[in-house]
């Protein structure tokens, strides 16, 4: 069930009216019962997974607790993390890594032969098992204590507007949310319906209009120009993220609307002038968990080691590659993942911040830094490393401009100044709610330009949100 | 740190109805902010009937796409009613019954039939080959039950060798229709052709359409009796057939009226599409994709009987990977019916083998003739060699 569907439209009028209709206690039955079906409409095979890793890991976490001893509490968190992981290698990594082995076996001259077993991927398991994995963690630490009731930690890992692509919560953040009563402002609702309408129009809009222009050139093996790929690299870029965070404002909204409140997973990532910068903007509930669950055990490591330069910058490189493995079971992930981890150990090395701030106004800092960004994203939406090689040799390579990538459609079109003024002006103000500010009249055309432009552009073909696939 | 959450203690938390909180002020607020919204709306249909009816715009391309979402009907009326139609007009294309074949050569090496895919690959055709004599007998993105139909027109009005059966992997959806207008109303195909279904594994006519030329479809919709007739009889057969996007209402006077119509078609489509064709190909539990299996065969053996050989030729849209092949391999074997497979020479994942306009381009047409070519000789080798 999409988002940007009617069935979804209906699902939230009837989940929302009984949820105004109950009491806390039952307000939760509902939701989890809710977030079961949303989930189990693409397949209803996926809720053994889903329910699986609740129950392990809402029993897990109780034997923490109550664990005497930190060995006892380690092997018990040891099992917690083995299990997700493991149901994630199977689910996710299984043929990417037993194909990627018998391929090098091949080339290494021995003779092997696989048949790729047909595993069906479950949508959003990278995302609520990484939920599922802080929480263990939390408990381990010390920082939170299970829920007494297995229902609010069962809808902490399923609750439906987050599920399938994030933001990934903390349970320090959300389950508090769920344990107590909630109180709707109406002030919240006005919120939540205006970051549905505006995560609607950025994804049937923007990124469901820029796909055939994107694919283009990203689903054709030949005939397309540098000029070609580097407007559809551009493109992609506003894609990507007017689809994650268009997904993203919609779950806030939803949430918002029954009295949550989400993280925020975005904060106008194509302003960063750093790789460090950028990865506080960018799909932050991910790289956040990154941070607090790899790389800071990761540095605290190599640093009691009291090892060289090199392992100083191993935990960055560690973090990004399971950033990039995190996305998806290929080899272009993989090489995503170093390539920003190798920016941001360039950065270091380099002391790039220090000599671009002396040469540089920031405005050209933020473009140079958003061009590394669309290279980045080439690597992310090629389907294999020889196109990665292919589309940069004809990006370098130059020559005629000629232009072959279709133009998007009108409503598209329309809608891309209006997203990148709205954009720049959350970076100018270091907020989304700027617009609160407004007069009532200039909120009004803001609210009936952005439904007139939903409407014209509903008619773009309805894709599954990119990050659906993680 | 933080301290372990109120649900660990012993006692149980109220369990009140979530309050709904109303700051001072709010709903004057919101209420100001939703009358303007209602206003700017309002001013939006307004400036939109004033531009496009009152300036020069009233015929540019932005007025044509405000206008792609009126009703499919208010779209035939539009084109009928327009003076001095070209005769090239897609009015006019496509009817069984307008006897336009009779116009066409009566003895063809070849007879191509199908749909503008078709046309193209009977272009280059020509191209390699032009002492080839050939006739083109179809409609524009007519799908393989109006091929069908129409040849038992044109069987009787000619004599030709070989015979290509040009079908899409999109228009298998379509054999279960009786007009596109339902599925694709940007762009009107006024034509409307019969509708056939399987009893028991047989073909069999199901329905014919009241209107089967350009001057019975305005005698039509001048007759709102006849007109009504028309609809009952889609609506009764023509599996996609939805009075909300085929018939006038009054949305068709409001511009975002149009626009939510278009967007809604737009979806209705991609359900529609995507429960026949999912994601490993044509669910053979539906209608359609067994429809087409025995249309197809039953061509090819008609063809047979009249001495005609077929040559089956699968254009695979952009995406749909060799789905079609997939679809009627085991019959093109069985049958041992000669064909050709885009698949083999431009495969439909590569966006590079297509034009804008969805149509394969003039390469890949080329080569789908040399092949077409090659069977054409090959079967004219056989035949020599049995004589």
């Amino acid at each position: 069930m999409l988002f940007n569907s009617v069935d979804f439209l209906v699902f939230l009028a009837v989940v929302y009216s009984l949820y105004l209709l109950l009491n806390h206690r039952w307000q939760n039955w509902m939701l989890l019962a809710a977030s079961y079906v949303f989930y189990g409409w693409w397949d209803w095979r996926f809720l053994g997974i889903i329910a699986f890793t609740t129950i392990l890991d809402y029993l897990v976490s109780l034997k923490i607790q109550s664990a005497a001893s930190d060995g006892a509490k380690k092997r018990l968190l040891s099992i917690s993390v083995v299990c997700n992981l493991a149901l994630l290698g199977v689910f996710k990594y299984f043929n990417f890594f037993v194909g990627s082995f018998i391929s090098l076996a091949n080339h290494l001259a021995l003779h092997l032969s696989w048949q790729a077993v047909h595993i069906i991927l479950p949508i959003g398991i990278s995302f609520y098992t990484f939920q599922s994995i802080s929480y263990s963690v939390d408990v381990y630490r010390g920082q939170i204590a299970p829920p007494r009731r297995f229902l609010d930690y069962a809808l902490f890992v399923a609750f439906f507007p987050q599920m399938v692509a994030g933001p990934i919560q903390r349970a320090t953040y959300f389950l508090p949310q769920v344990v107590s009563p909630r109180q709707i402002e109406l002030d919240q609702v006005s919120r939540g319906a205006f970051l549905i309408l505006y995560g609607l129009f950025k994804k049937s809009v923007i990124a469901d209009g820029l796909a055939g222009s994107v694919n283009s050139v990203f689903n054709a093996a030949t005939g397309y120009s540098s000029l070609d790929v580097l407007i559809a690299t551009y493109l992609f870029v506003i894609q990507v993220y007017c689809d994650f965070s268009g997904y993203t404002d919609i779950a806030r909204g939803v949430a918002k609307l029954m009295g949550f409140n989400l993280s925020k997973n975005f904060k106008t990532p194509f302003y960063a002038e750093s790789p460090s910068e950028y990865w506080t903007r960018w799909h932050i509930s991910l790289s956040s968990w990154v941070k607090d669950y790899v790389f800071l055990p990761l540095a605290l490591h190599y640093l009691r080691r009291g090892g060289g330069k090199l392992d100083e910058y191993k935990p960055h490189f560690y973090s990004m590659l399971l950033m990039g493995l995190w996305h998806g079971a290929a080899w272009t992930y993989v090489l995503w993942g170093v390539y920003h981890g190798a920016m941001l150990v360039a950065w270091d090395v380099f002391r790039v911040p220090r000599a671009l701030g002396k040469k540089l106004l920031k405005p050209l800092r933020i473009a140079l830094y958003f061009q590394i960004t669309a290279v980045s994203l080439l690597i992310f939406r090629a389907s294999s490393i020889s196109q990665v090689g292919r589309l940069l040799r004809v990006l370098v390579a130059g020559g005629a401009a000629r232009v072959t990538v279709p133009p998007p459609p009108l409503a598209t079109l329309c809608a891309i100044p209006l997203f990148l003024v709205f954009d720049f002006a959350a970076y100018r103000h270091s907020s989304d709610l700027f617009y609160r500010r407004w007069p009532d009249a200039a909120r009004g055309a803001l609210v009936a330009g952005l439904l007139i432009l939903l409407v014209m552009g509903w008619s773009n073909a309805p894709a599954e949100f990119i990050y659906f696939q993680f | 740190m933080l301290l372990p959450n109120s649900s660990t203690s012993n006692s149980e938390p109220p369990e009140p109805r979530s309050r709904f909180l109303v700051a001072p002020g709010a709903i004057a607020k919101l209420g100001r902010t939703a009358g303007f919204f209602l206003l700017f709306l309002a001013l939006f249909e307004v400036l939109i009937w004033a531009v496009f009816t009152r300036t020069p715009l009233a015929n540019s391309s932005i007025r044509q796409y405000l206008w792609y979402g009126v009703s499919y009907e208010a779209k035939l009326r539009q084109m009928v009613n327009t003076p001095n139609l070209p005769s090239n007009s897609l009015l006019y294309a496509g009817w069984l019954g307008d006897g336009k074949l009779q116009s066409l050569p009566r003895d063809t090496d070849l007879t191509v039939y199908g749909m503008s895919f078709s046309a193209n690959l009977a272009n280059a055709i020509e191209e390699l080959r032009p002492k080839l004599s050939q006739r083109l007998v179809g409609g524009p993105g007519a799908p393989l039950s109006h091929t069908y139909a129409i040849y038992q027109v044109d069987k009787q009005l000619r004599k030709t060798r070989f015979a290509v059966i040009g079908v899409t992997s999109g228009a298998v959806q379509e054999v279960v229709l009786m007009n596109r207008g339902t599925l694709y109303s940007d762009s009107p195909f006024p034509y409307f052709f019969p509708r056939y279904k399987l009893d028991h594994g047989q073909l069999t006519l199901a329905a014919n359409s009241l209107i089967n030329s350009p001057a019975e479809l305005r005698t039509a919709l001048d007759t709102p009796e006849l007109w009504q007739r028309q609809l009952a009889v889609l609506a009764a057969n023509d599996a996609a057939y939805h009075r909300f996007f085929f018939a006038k209402d009054f949305l068709d006077n409001s511009a975002i009226g149009r626009l939510v119509r278009r967007g809604m078609s737009k979806r209705y489509l991609e359900a529609y599409s995507h429960s026949v064709l999912g994601p490993d190909g044509f669910r053979l539990d539906q209608e359609a994709p067994q429809l087409f299996r025995t249309l197809l065969r039953q061509m090819a053996q008609e063809l047979r009987a009249e001495n005609v050989q077929p040559i089956v030729v699968l254009f695979s849209l952009q995406g749909h990977a060799d789905y079609l092949h997939d679809l009627v391999a085991d019959i093109l074997r069985d049958d041992a019916i000669p064909y050709v497979d885009s698949n083999d020479f431009c495969r439909s994942n590569d966006s590079g083998n297509y034009l804008a306009d969805l149509h394969f381009n003039h390469q890949c047409d080329l080569k789908f003739a040399q092949r077409t070519l090659e069977l054409i000789d090959a079967a004219d080798k056989r035949r020599s060699g049995g004589e």
